[in-house]
């Protein structure tokens, strides 16, 4: 917990999802992230690893290649085909030059070969983890399309060079769905992250907030921006 | 000349095609034998570090962390030692001294693992041995490596959720002399027939054992058959109907000279012990 601005805040701690096959390591490797502050999620296998990276938002993804069912490279291109762009960090016995290759032409962001020195492993976490952070903080100060402009430090949006007043919600979805642009978004991930599951709310209130929001600044007979993907959920497009 | 040359570019071609395979042979055997030296070592070092900075002070963590270096480092042992059979093989040394064994024990000392341990692993063995088994004169070292490659190999391709292990070992007639034939059967996916051939092959590996990333060198089988065959013996994977693979040892029994031999042995030791 920390206090800004005398608001109590609740802070999260980053999450790694671990997609790793061999019990050892599982079992290290977690106790190793729990030990750092991290919160650590498990899977053990290529498919099962892919599921919970698509369903669930992780500040890092530690990712084995050679895994079951599906390997580590098919993960990582089916997570960045899926618009996910958490970052990627692959750890692997395969030490060839082509594999490591592979891995970054995949979109990874990063390889390390086993065995790897542990305190290595958490120093690149947290060189992905600062980059990350950084990328989001020059992407999320002011953005803009079509013609609204949008500058969320100061929570302030213009349509045609008009104020646009919006609520706290549509502010804070509008910029969950700039962060995640291009990505399709289900409408329980929306809830968990801008409405952290308020007992008070359903994914109705997902639809509502984004009528609003395409009334406001999108068409909303003809939408160009927020699209409806048919029972899966919604997609900001830039 | 049109035919010697035709030979000589058919032989050209086949050159090719052996000293591609050997090369990807070799390749196979660095990429199988780098990952199954990294993984052990990535654990070990990973539990070295937590223990010296995370967990010095909780005795909990010290004995689960010791028990999983343990069990690493016997993995690497096993890698070791089979790679180093493999050298020796190669170099045409693959057995040691000879003497007189029993089936049974021998057995029971290459399990991958005590009884009670692979039960607790949920892995069933079923032992079916017949009572006039012949003792047989082997280097107990490598018979028994042979006998072990075979068993963790029902281990590690059979089923999943409830791994069965048949041993069945009977007195039979082997080119006319009597010999002890050992049958290890799993109760796993059994092997694809175009796999069939070459289970054998020195750093073979099956496709599904490679997509499920069951851990193997591709050395076990190729070793075994090896060290039985040095003894005089066969080892062949048998077809069996329904689920599972059965691979079967035919060891020649130990002729009535090392019997008796033995058994001369044996009185000498009891009119020692009764002097």
């Amino acid at each position: 917990m920390t206090r800004q601005n005398g608001i109590l805040e609740e802070m999260t701690n980053p999450q790694i999802l671990l997609i790793e096959d061999e019990p050892g390591l599982v079992l290290t490797l977690t106790d190793l992230f729990r030990a750092d502050g991290y919160e650590v999620e498990t899977a053990t296998d290529g498919e099962n690893g892919l599921k919970q990276a698509l369903t669930r938002r992780y500040s890092v993804i530690v990712l084995d290649v050679m895994l079951p069912k599906k390997n580590g490279f098919e993960v990582c291109r089916e997570l960045r085909q899926a618009g996910v762009d958490t970052a990627v960090l692959m750890l692997t016995a395969k030490t060839l030059v082509g594999d490591r290759v592979t891995g970054l032409r995949l979109g990874a962001d990063d390889y390390l070969a086993k065995p790897f020195d542990p305190s290595e492993l958490l120093a690149r976490i947290e060189a992905l983890l600062r980059r990350v952070e950084k990328h989001h903080r020059a992407t999320v100060n002011c953005f803009s399309f079509d013609d609204v402009q949008i500058d969320f430090e100061r929570a302030e949006v213009r349509r045609a060079g008009h104020k646009v007043a919006l609520a706290a919600k549509e502010l804070q979805l509008l910029e969950y769905f700039v962060h995640h642009r291009d990505r399709l978004l289900p409408r329980d991930e929306i809830l968990q992250n801008v409405w952290q599951y308020d007992r008070e709310v359903n994914s109705r209130t997902v639809d509502v907030h984004v009528a609003w929001l395409r009334q406001k600044l999108d068409n909303p007979q003809s939408p160009k921006r927020i699209h409806t993907v048919r029972g899966r959920g919604y997609k900001f497009t830039s | 000349l049109l035919s010697l040359l035709i030979v000589t570019v058919v032989a050209l071609i086949r050159f090719t095609r052996g000293t591609e395979k050997l090369a990807e042979m070799q390749m196979n055997f660095v990429s199988g034998i780098s990952h199954e030296l990294r993984t052990p070592l990535s654990v070990i070092r990973a539990a070295g570090f937590n223990l010296r900075t995370k967990f010095a002070g909780q005795p909990e963590q010290v004995a689960r962390y010791g028990k999983l270096i343990q069990d690493e480092s016997e993995k690497l042992t096993a890698l070791v030692e089979q790679i180093l059979r493999y050298g020796s093989a190669e170099l045409g040394r693959i057995l040691g001294a000879r003497e007189l064994l029993e089936i049974a024990a021998l057995l029971e000392e290459s399990l991958p693992d005590t009884k009670q341990a692979l039960a607790e692993a949920g892995v069933m063995i079923e032992e079916r041995l017949a009572d006039d088994l012949p003792s047989i004169k082997a280097d107990k070292e490598s018979l028994k490596h042979a006998l072990r490659n075979l068993l963790e190999n029902a281990v590690k391709h059979g089923n999943k959720e409830h791994a069965r292990i048949r041993i069945r070992a009977r007195k039979i007639a082997f080119a006319g002399t009597p010999a002890v034939q050992i049958g290890i059967r799993d109760n796993g996916p059994g092997i694809p027939t175009e796999e069939r051939k070459r289970v054998f092959e020195p750093f073979f590996r099956g496709k599904l054992a490679r997509d499920n990333q069951v851990h193997g060198t591709g050395l076990g089988l190729n070793l075994a058959k090896r060290i039985i065959e040095a003894h005089g013996g066969t080892l062949v994977l048998r077809r069996v109907a329904g689920e599972g693979a059965e691979f079967v040892a035919t060891i020649p029994a130990a002729n009535s000279n090392d019997t008796a031999e033995r058994n001369s042995g044996r009185n000498d030791e009891s009119t020692n012990s009764s002097d």
